[in-house]
């Protein structure tokens, strides 16, 4: 698989974004880069032993129909993106954050069985304690 | 099947309404104060998302839906609306950070392309205490 991540660089002047929660978006950034550099180590570093990783999109073309859990469903995530996508590319074009969570507008590339497949996504975090405790990508249809 | 839906034009004032109706429907089906208070609160963030962002494109605001049902121990409720989706929008400062709330809010939440042909927030709420 080739895996990548685009990460639009942070214009901190935008969004209003409270200075509390800048912790939270340079961590979620870490995990967008982390996952383009097929970095696993690099991505558990901000993973919370307990997190969900709720990625539909992947899960359901690997034939599972649950969430991946803590570090060894991180591993199998990867496992999984590596066979079902010949390429596959997140692209995090704007990240926010509140004091609940950290929202991601973006949008994915991959190519799965020969087709080319682009969608817009939301991913939706939760943070504890500066790490991932839960993520989940939303399809919002065809890009 | 819903048992519940109610359609109302994309405007602040129809997000009262629809949220004291489902509200409503909630506590008709056995939600307790604090998870009528969930749904309420999480229906509301919907709604006012698909007001002020859902059709900033458009000269007129167009329409939200709310669909919702029972499902064993479990409320669904579903939003819709008709809009141009949901895109980041760098002019738009609160687009989107209402969704964390909803997340913690509801037991369970998903996004996607409504049916009407803008955005669909999908939402399940626990019933039972135990």
């Amino acid at each position: 698989m080739a895996s990548s991540c685009r990460v639009t660089p942070a214009d901190p002047g935008l969004y209003g974004t409270p200075g509390e929660v800048d912790v939270e978006v340079a961590t979620v950034r870490a995990i967008y880069e982390a996952f383009g550099r097929r970095d696993i180590e690099g991505m558990l570093q901000h993973v919370a032993e307990d997190c969900v990783v709720d990625l539909p999109g992947t899960a359901e073309r690997a034939g599972r129909d649950e969430p991946y859990r803590g570090p060894d469903g991180v591993r199998q995530y990867f496992a999984d993106a590596a066979r079902v996508w010949a390429e596959l590319t997140l692209h995090a074009e704007d990240i926010r954050a509140t004091s609940e969570g950290v929202v991601v507008f973006g949008h994915v590339e991959g190519v799965h069985q020969g087709q080319l497949v682009r969608r817009r996504v939301i991913w939706l975090w939760q943070m504890r304690a500066g790490k991932a405790v839960r993520v989940s990508a939303n399809d919002l249809g065809e890009l | 099947m819903a048992e519940f839906h109610k359609a109302a034009p994309a405007v602040p004032e129809s997000v009262g309404e629809l949220r004291n109706a489902v509200g409503e429907f909630a506590r008709e089906h056995g939600a307790d104060d604090a998870k009528v208070m969930a749904v309420q609160l999480a229906t509301s963030e919907a709604m006012s998302n698909a007001v002020v962002h859902a059709f900033v494109d458009r000269p007129q605001p167009g329409t939200i839906r709310v669909l919702a049902g029972r499902d064993g121990d479990e409320l669904w409720v579903l939003i819709r609306d008709d809009g141009s989706g949901m895109r980041p929008r760098p002019d738009s400062p609160g687009l989107g950070v209402g969704l964390p709330l909803m997340t913690s809010t509801a037991d369970s939440l998903r996004l996607g392309a409504s049916p009407d042909g803008g955005t669909e927030v999908a939402m399940r709420f626990a019933l039972a205490s135990g």
